[in-house]
């Protein structure tokens, strides 16, 4: 039961984050419009992608199974890892509501808890609306969507654990390790109490109900996954309870290389991108997300090379979504420095103009290198895509992320903010990776160069975002 | 053992070490200030009696409480105003008491008819459905000061209490400290006004580099120094008399 602080404390934080939005949405009907009307498509077009894709993962290999909660898996394992990461218990609050008589429990359900938690129900019920067609088409046992749910809750709550490891690491709290051998321990624990083996664990028997290809005990693997569960809920919670809160112990030398330029505008860009490279939270997380991008890379292209393209795809996506959060939530450059940007003399089209451009060469810089890096062996094996499909792709996605920073700005470290702006965000990208599939043949048709096409596509995307900023900017300045 | 007691309290940031060994004692019904230079490490102190900031070294306690051992049972006998009032920028003034209060569990009759003394007496009835976004730093000010004076705790916290008030303000705040200390609740003030300090407290700590360098009752300590005024006594143990001459003396290069 969540105490009455932390629930207090989370009503206070969503109230803000409501009215924060009010203006927005009365501004924006499009938004509100879409916002109200995205759910419903989103879920039937999930459903139908599962019934579509049934058909071929039931007729498929053995090894399918496997694959498919693997991606799962890592599907559920990158936002949990984002969010618990990225978040801050010390700077979402301020000092006075800080110094109030709280538990470390209750500032930490209050702040990250309860908004981690909705985010994993949510993308739990997205899931289960791709997967209950497939476990349906496959003839399995209701059972096994709701152990897929366990499963996906599992890996949710643990890379959590994982980021605030990472997290409390990186500031010298290095008692934070212990919470890893636990995790560890379930993963095996669990995989042979479902009789799956240490490795892949709870995977393969899994895999197995879900897509019906073998005779799981329901029990025993029901029970492999509450051990998981309850390993890595029990881990998530209890560092944050036992450790308190992380101090900041260093200070950043990062960005002191940079020359202040003499523009307006070089200024501005300047001080952001200093203040970007001394957030340590940002840097780790770059970091992380490439590191964990080539590995899953590689990593999927030995041991499951049947479903090597598929991975890749996802990969790449998903580490461009991920790096994505920089300028997802760094409007302005940095939200903290606003009265820079308002103050200097810079002109309303230079700065705006400035941020696409700004948006473009940082996800040029930020993306598309480390994430080609990490790639190009498989880029080497397989040739399946090419370097300019994975480019564009990248770029619409970090110009897609900025466009959405200029409607929902967000702070990085409050975590209800951080979750509704990338739902905001996985709905643009959705809106954008369906209509370009059925655009782009239509103009290849009518006799566009395939490449000319891409292009283009990502062109509008920049104009799109150059609007959004536009208004987002001249309705600031008004307000 | 009630009040506050700090025996010993070091905090590092890094190799730069902020506060030093330091051990001060604030009775119940004392009014006490913290004073000197910037970066002295008295916004600090404060944060590590709040429980903002964790101890290196020494202990704090705060009505009997020791801060690491018992932080929540130190945290409920603390009422606190921060120097920054920042965030929530979304909620009514009405509505960020109510949650302050909450949090406190606080009787809902007793806090209401307190903050409303205080909200009227600051001028603020006006601003009571106001966003805390549209306010001024003065007035935020002001708000943090009625959510955290109008607790019935017996140790108060307050840094920087004059900053971005006006002279209503300062006058209403000087009142209304004298009064909590005299009720019997302990006050730790953290100030660069000296005559502030003067007037309403009746013990100062000067701190130099995070450490305790004189302290006893304005008269006491002008006297010890034989200084007539605090400010003197203030600019003779911290050192900084011969900067401030020298400075003068360089004055003309400002002329035009």
């Amino acid at each position: 039961m969540i105490s009455s602080g932390a629930w207090t404390l989370f009503h206070a934080n969503a109230l803000c984050l409501t009215r924060r939005l009010r203006p927005v949405a009365r501004t924006n009907p499009l938004l509100l419009f879409l916002v109200v009307l995205t759910p419903a498509p989103l879920i039937a077009g999930l459903a139908w992608a599962g019934w579509r894709g049934a058909a071929i993962l039931v007729a498929s290999s053995d090894g399918a199974s496997t694959a498919v909660i693997l991606a799962a898996g890592v599907v559920f394992a990158i936002p949990g890892f984002n969010v618990q990461h990225v978040s801050s218990l010390d700077r979402s609050l301020n000092a006075q509501i800080r110094a109030a008589p709280l538990s470390r429990l209750e500032l930490f359900l209050s702040t990250v808890g309860i908004p981690f938690t909705i985010c994993c129900f949510v993308l739990t019920i997205l899931s289960l609306a791709l997967f209950v067609p497939l476990v349906y088409a496959a003839g399995a046992t209701p059972y096994a969507a709701v152990q897929l749910a366990l499963f996906e809750a599992s890996i949710f709550y643990a890379a959590g654990a994982a980021g605030e490891v990472l997290k409390r690491v990186a500031r010298r709290q290095l008692a934070a390790v212990l919470a890893l051998p636990p995790l560890i321990l379930a993963w095996v624990g669990g995989g042979l109490v479902a009789g799956g083996g240490a490795w892949p664990g709870i995977v393969r028997p899994l895999g197995h109900a879900v897509l019906n290809t073998g005779t799981e005990p329901v029990l025993q693997l029901t029970s492999g996954l509450l051990l998981l569960l309850f390993a890595s809920v029990g881990a998530w919670i209890s560092l944050p309870a036992l450790l308190g809160i992380p101090e900041q112990q260093t200070f950043s030398h990062a960005g002191l290389w940079f020359r202040v330029p003499g523009s307006g505008f070089g200024a501005v860009l300047s001080v952001g991108l200093k203040r970007m490279g001394r957030t340590a939270s940002v840097r780790r997380h770059i970091l992380f997300v490439t590191f964990v991008a080539g590995t899953l890379s590689c990593l999927t292209s030995r041991l499951l090379p049947g479903v090597a393209q598929v991975a890749l795809g996802g990969v790449v996506l998903l580490s461009a979504v991920s790096v994505a959060i920089v300028p997802l939530a760094t409007y302005g450059a940095n939200r903290d420095s606003n009265w820079l940007w308002r103050s200097a003399p810079v002109s309303f089209a230079t700065y705006v103009l400035g941020m696409v451009g700004a948006g473009f060469c940082a996800g040029i810089l930020a993306v598309v290198v480390p994430a080609m890096v990490a790639t190009l062996p498989i880029l080497w094996i397989g040739g399946l895509f090419e370097l300019g499909t994975i480019a564009v792709i990248v770029v619409v996605t970090v110009l897609l992320a900025t466009g959405v920073g200029f409607l929902v700005p967000c702070s990085l470290e409050n975590t209800s903010e951080q979750v509704l702006s990338y739902a905001a965000f996985g709905a643009s990208l959705v809106g954008f990776f369906a209509a370009g599939p059925w655009v782009a043949p239509r103009l290849v048709v009518l006799g566009f160069p395939e490449s000319l096409v891409e292009v283009g596509l990502a062109l509008v995307v920049a104009g799109l975002v150059i609007t959004v900023a536009s208004l987002s900017e001249y309705e600031r300045r008004n307000k | 053992m009630s009040g506050l007691r700090i025996s010993g309290a070091t905090k590092r940031y890094g190799d730069k070490t902020v506060v030093s060994g330091l051990s001060l004692t604030v009775e119940p019904g004392m009014v006490a200030s913290l004073v000197g230079p910037n970066g002295c490490g008295k916004t600090t102190t404060l944060r590590l009696i709040a429980g903002l900031a964790t101890l290196d070294g020494g202990s704090i306690s705060v009505s009997g409480y020791d801060t690491v051992d018992f932080p929540l049972g130190a945290k409920r006998n603390l009422g606190f105003v921060p120097d920054t009032p920042s965030g929530f920028e979304q909620l009514t003034v009405r509505e960020y008491l109510e949650l302050y209060r909450n949090l406190y569990r606080q009787p809902h009759a007793r806090y209401k008819e307190r903050a409303g003394i205080l909200l009227e007496a600051f001028g603020l009835l006006e601003h009571a459905e106001d966003s805390l976004g549209v306010l001024s730093h003065g007035i935020r000010r002001k708000i943090a000061t009625t959510a955290a004076l109008s607790l019935d705790v017996p140790a108060i916290l307050i840094d920087e209490p004059t900053v971005g008030l006006d002279p209503e303000g300062v006058v209403v705040l000087r009142r209304l400290v004298r009064h909590i200390g005299a009720a019997g609740s302990a006050v730790l003030l953290a100030t660069q006004d000296l005559a502030f300090a003067e007037h309403v407290c009746d013990h100062l700590f000067l701190i130099h580099d995070g450490r305790l360098v004189a302290d006893g009752s304005p008269a006491c300590l002008r006297e010890r120094y034989g200084a007539s005024s605090i400010e003197e006594t203030f600019l003779e143990v911290t050192g900084m008399e011969r900067r401030i001459d020298d400075f003068e003396r360089r004055l003309d290069s400002f002329s035009r």
